[in-house]
């Protein structure tokens, strides 16, 4: 392969110039056609996206200065925040939140969150490696200056060897990295999600705990995201409207994807294609879950509604994109509450769980409160 | 839905007893009693004396003491099987547990590893396996518990005699408040209503009733399908072996720290080695080979002298259409059967088991909690059917027609898509459930002369000269590693002796 030629702008079109020419080290030219001009505003990112920032070699302090990265540790669709890293401990092998259920619920889940409790102080410190600190179970994401964020970038992308054309010159392998205009795959048979997802969510509040709120946003996918020369990677593949950083996390799958699979053929093909489109639709499981139509949900999202709600049981499948905490706090967001804990949890009685649960907030609130402010 | 107050395990051996044990060690100090019902007249199958690491967290869960289990168990280490004449005949490969090397600039080995190949610059794979070389030298230490150091990058397991494991979770289970029942059940009890089973009734008259039942009885499936006719999805079409022959012999050598799979003209044998003896087997296909063939091919190629007048078993390869089904679990052979050739079978009990405590029907059996159960278990044994179709339908040899015809035959779709992913480009596809995982896979297509035509393209923009000298360094170390460390025997005397000082 002696060229790859990718059609777009922003995020999407430099994220990917970014990690292919730094994954293909010059054994292809990667040229970008940019389409339009760079975007504006604040944007959300999951903690998941700390992997690709140390392949590309970006540090903190590039992305402090240049993308004016703030570390975000909760996002809040509706009345109840979503904390990020792990809520609570199992005991007994029984995870956290059946022995919460058990306790009759006294207070909110995320009281048990470190990543809450903080946000709530407005203090951050940044997760301890140590599995014995109870900062190892913090996580955070960012939010960055679009901008800042696409043109930081281009700089990976340009010092790894990717060139800026005017034109759109003959390529081996074509990559839409255009967003919602989809301009190399518009033609491409669309599956349409609107019914579930009739919008999308944009961020409305800046704070450790961002807030998002509805937003338009054509939702679906194209049936096929990779043909024979040509990919579609990010939104101009498919569209859950996740500007809580969901769609960031899909366009980041995409790119790993495309390097870890880079074409040779038919097969190489059909399992991107395959993995491709079942990472979307568990993202958009999520995405319904927290922000869609619930009155008709998709097979696999009404089994785990039905799972958690008649169990509190997480049920996950192949290429999921959240962690099981990230589900059981988007359910209960959504007023969808157990009916039943596992038995296990009640062994300890109700009275005992509920000493433990007090000691165990008491625990996070202190390590919260000695956070340095934000 | 009524609670379920009770549980009566139907069988015991190998299934019945691992899922008294393992009930009875979550469910402890909740109203729920235990019952198992077992004849000894009838006998146990117990062909699965070799296992897969996932056994040691399920001994973990139990607590059970590692030393006190292996010595009760006649247990060895098992680092891997070898299998032999599966390719073409003369050849042998290992299955490890454990990766072959580490990836190098963010790409897999083995793609490193084919590109290397290609300029005549690399080892067989063999030789940046860990495992491997310490089963081909019979040494075995505990694997390292620093993730930086070599000695961390495997997992073993053990092969032991499953009567035995029985016996020592029988002791633990009735430790733990199960109760047993000695008899041979005459008839099955349902609800009019709705065909929930009731209970059982011996032959003697008494009845054993229960809200739950775990139905390990065997091939039969008494409960599962005597009572409720689950159905049976018949699986011969691609894995058409139906018989087996067993006979332990003495042992005459040091225990290998591996089990050993031996194709045969009709079907393979196994051979694992215990501590006090050997257990063999042959699998066959009874439409080319008749019994008493196979027992002499086995007996024949016994390492030491006949134990134990050989046992013929029968099964059809397959899996019960549902697993779970009113208010019967089938555990074990009632569940479905594949045959041991990657000592599975121990392995799809605990899975069993696992899924069934995480869905356990306290409040009474809800068809979500069944049709997810069914769920899980269908897309284990899937996945573990298409990895032994590969072993079959990967063979180069022309020496009889049955292997002719595994190779030209029919493989599950499943299986052929894998196939072409890999021969393209040596990548193999990727699951989050599902026993095994990359390793396993490049083990059988390397050791049977599956070799892809291409290879990641982007290995091309690692240095060579670099790499091989990483892949040399790497190699070396595995040596130098697999010197160090004690022989399997010495291994196993320490923790007999162990036992006998305490």
């Amino acid at each position: 392969m002696k060229r790859v030629l990718i059609v777009g702008a922003g995020i999407d079109a430099w994220m990917t110039a970014a990690a292919l020419a730094t994954a293909t080290k010059g054994l292809a030219e990667v040229v970008v056609a940019e389409t339009g001009p760079p975007p504006a505003g604040r944007i959300a990112a999951l903690p998941s996206l700390s992997g690709l920032h140390a392949r590309l070699g970006l540090s903190d302090e590039a992305l402090t200065t240049t993308a004016r990265a703030r570390p975000r540790l909760a996002a809040r669709y509706g009345a109840t925040i979503e904390p990020f890293g792990e809520t609570g401990l199992a005991i007994d092998g029984v995870a956290f939140h059946h022995h919460w259920l058990a306790a009759g619920r006294p207070g909110p889940l995320s009281d048990w969150s470190l990543a809450a409790q903080a946000a709530a102080r407005g203090r951050f410190a940044p997760p301890s490696p140590d599995p014995r600190s109870p900062l190892s179970t913090l996580g955070y994401g960012l939010t960055l200056d679009a901008a800042g964020y696409a043109e930081l970038l281009k700089r990976v992308a340009l010092s790894a060897g990717a060139g800026v054309v005017d034109d759109r010159p003959d390529a081996d392998f074509k990559i839409d990295a255009s967003g919602a205009e989809m301009l190399l795959v518009a033609h491409e048979p669309w599956t349409d999600w609107r019914a579930w997802l009739p919008n999308g969510v944009a961020l409305s509040d800046d704070g450790l705990i961002s807030t998002f709120a509805p937003a338009p946003a054509k939702t679906g996918r194209i049936v096929r995201a990779m043909t024979g020369d040509t990919v579609a990677v990010g939104a101009a593949y498919g569209a859950i409207g996740g500007g809580d950083g969901g769609d960031l996390h899909l366009l980041q799958g995409d790119i790993s994807r495309l390097i870890a699979l880079f074409p040779t053929g038919p097969a190489a093909v059909a399992e991107y294609n395959r993995l491709a489109e079942s990472a979307l639709e568990r993202a958009r499981d999520m995405a319904i879950l927290r922000w869609g139509d619930l009155a008709n949900p998709p097979a696999t999202l009404a089994r785990k509604i039905e799972q958690f709600e008649s169990r509190g049981r997480v049920v996950t499948y192949d290429d999921e994109a959240w962690p099981e905490s990230a589900w059981i706090h988007a359910f209960l967001a959504r007023g969808i509450i157990p009916r039943r804990w596992d038995p296990l949890a009640d062994r300890l009685g109700a009275e005992r769980t509920r000493d433990m649960l007090t000691r165990m907030k008491a625990m996070l609130e202190q390590t919260a409160g000695a956070m340095p402010r934000v | 839905m009524e609670p379920i107050r009770k549980i009566v395990i139907v069988g015991g051996g190998t299934a019945g007893w691992m899922s008294a044990a393992g009930l009875a060690a979550v469910l402890k100090g909740l109203p729920v009693s235990i019952a198992l019902v077992e004849s000894a007249e009838i006998g146990t199958v117990g062909v699965g004396e070799a296992t897969v690491p996932h056994i040691r967290h399920f001994n973990a869960r139990l607590g059970l003491d590692e030393a006190d289990f292996m010595r009760k168990t006649q247990a060895t280490i098992k680092l891997g099987i070898q299998f032999c004449g599966w390719g073409r005949k003369g050849e042998s490969y290992i299955h490890p547990f454990g990766a072959y090397g580490h990836a190098i600039d963010g790409l897999p080995f083995h793609q490193h590893w084919l590109a290397a190949r290609a300029r005549g610059e690399a080892g067989p794979i063999e030789a940046y396996s860990l495992p491997i070389i310490a089963s081909l030298a019979g040494k075995f230490a505990p694997p390292s518990t620093d993730p930086r150091s070599l000695g961390s990058t495997f997992n073993y397991a053990y092969q032991f005699d499953a009567a035995l494991y029985a016996q020592y979770l029988r002791a633990y289970a009735e430790a733990r408040g199960v109760t047993r029942t000695e008899g041979k059940i005459a008839s099955v009890q349902q609800r009019p209503e709705d065909g929930f089973v009731t209970g059982v009734t011996l032959e003697d008259g008494r009845i054993v009733e229960g809200d739950l039942f775990v139905d390990c009885s065997g091939f039969r499936g008494l409960l599962i399908e005597g009572a409720l006719q689950a159905g049976y999805e018949d699986w011969t079409r691609w894995l058409p072996c139906d018989r087996a022959v067993a006979a332990p012999c003495e042992s005459v050598e040091p225990p290998t720290p591996y089990t050993r799979a031996t194709a045969d003209q009709y079907g393979w044998r196994w051979r694992i080695p215990l501590q006090h003896r050997v257990g063999n087997g042959h699998v066959y296909c009874s439409s080319y080979i008749d019994d008493e063939d196979a027992a002499r091919a086995l007996v024949e190629k016994l390492d030491g002298k006949l134990q134990q007048d050989p046992r013929f078993l029968r099964f059809t390869t397959g899996r019960r259409k549902k697993q779970w089904l009113k208010n019967v679990v089938a555990v074990g052979l009632s569940s479905g059967f594949l045959e041991p050739l990657e000592s599975t079978s121990i392995h799809l009990i605990q899975v069993a088991i696992t899924t069934l405590l995480e869905l356990f029907p306290h409040q009474g059996c809800a068809q979500a909690d069944q049709d997810e159960y069914n769920r899980v278990m269908d897309l284990e044994f899937e996945r573990i059917r298409d990895f032994l179709v590969l072993h079959y339908h990967a063979n180069q040899r022309d020496d009889s027609p049955f292997w002719i015809e595994r190779r030209e035959g029919p493989i599950p779709d499943s299986l052929a898509y894998k196939m072409v992913l890999f021969r393209e480009r040596g990548a193999v596809v990727g699951y989050k459930d599902g026993f095994f995982l990359e390793p396993s896979w490049l083990a059988v297509y390397f050791g049977q002369n599956i070799l892809p035509s291409g290879h990641d393209p982007l290995v091309a923009a690692s240095d060579p000269v670099r790499t091989t000298r990483i892949m040399a360094d790497l190699a070396a170390a595995v040596t130098r590693t697999v010197d160090a460390m004690p022989t399997h025997q010495s291994f196993l005397r320490s923790v007999v002796d162990a036992g006998t000082s305490a």
